[in-house]
């Protein structure tokens, strides 16, 4: 929520939905790579 | 004591239940062999721990001993149904002879469905028509288990939202969402695999458990970490 995404922690499932936009798309994938600098480095 | 019109098993489930493990052909012919066993009960791929997918040639197998063992076929496609139009029933052809199927189904109101075989509405029918007297003491067809408000959700998500074309379209960016993790978990290397069923992506653990003494898991290379799917 920090990053201004929300994702429930069941199942690592990510489910796309009908109303999401290819320009939304790129957001979560920029601040997923970021999040993972975080803990592994 | 059970009490007319009740619809719960009239024995222990443990006794008159047999498990066998997804995707075992073998198994499923032991289970079925004695001809005492029915209906079978799965979703088409298991969706609980990732997505389990059968093994090639599994449900042709299954339905060869189907046939063969004349045994009934029920499956479950509420989370299964991310594969698109016609859920995973559809993609893996198979013929159930009922089904059940809930969640996405009414956006987010609850609801749920199942449906029969013309061939098992029959028997069922029959069967209602011939010992069914006494009103069901569940409340399985009263109001509690739907609702109008739920029959609207459900008709608008079917109709306007949960479309051939909506799928396609949520099917392209789920790819392209897996495409991106599965790009950032092999620049990261880490042990974490990323599985795409339709309009849905998992991503798990590559190892069950860490490695003693500290060491880091082995370091995937880009390949055995990208994302694995089977025709989104």
């Amino acid at each position: 929520m920090n990053r201004d995404i929300l994702m429930t922690l069941f199942h690592n499932m990510d489910l796309m939905c009908p109303a999401t936009t290819s320009g939304r798309v790129a957001q979560p994938r920029g601040i997923f790579d970021e999040a993972l600098d975080e803990p592994v480095d | 004591m059970r009490r007319p019109g009740h619809f719960v098993p009239e024995a222990d489930s443990t006794t008159t239940t047999r498990v066998v493990e997804f995707t075992d052909l073998e198994g499923l012919e032991r289970g079925l062999r004695h001809g005492e066993v029915t209906p079978v009960v799965t979703e088409p791929a298991l969706s609980d721990i990732g997505i389990v997918l059968h093994e090639p040639g599994f449900f042709d197998g299954a339905r060869r001993l189907w046939g063969q063992t004349a045994t009934l076929l029920k499956v479950d496609e509420t989370h299964p149904f991310s594969a698109g139009p016609g859920g995973a029933t559809r993609r893996f052809e198979l013929r159930p002879d009922a089904l059940t199927i809930g969640e996405s189904l009414g956006g987010d109101v609850p609801s749920g469905a199942y449906g029969l075989s013309q061939e098992m509405a029959d028997r069922s029918g029959a069967h209602l028509s011939h010992g069914s007297d006494t009103p069901d003491a569940d409340g399985v067809d009263e109001t509690f288990a739907g609702s109008a408000t739920s029959l609207a959700a459900t008709r608008a998500v079917l109709g306007q939202v949960l479309t051939d074309r909506d799928f396609a379209k949520m099917k392209i960016l789920c790819t392209q969402i897996a495409q991106g993790v599965s790009d950032a978990i092999a620049s990261h290397a880490l042990a974490r695999s990323v599985s795409q069923f339709g309009t849905r992506i998992n991503t798990v653990s590559r190892h069950s458990h860490h490695v003693p003494g500290g060491n880091r898991p082995p370091v995937p290379t880009p390949h055995s970490s990208s994302t694995r799917t089977s025709a989104p």
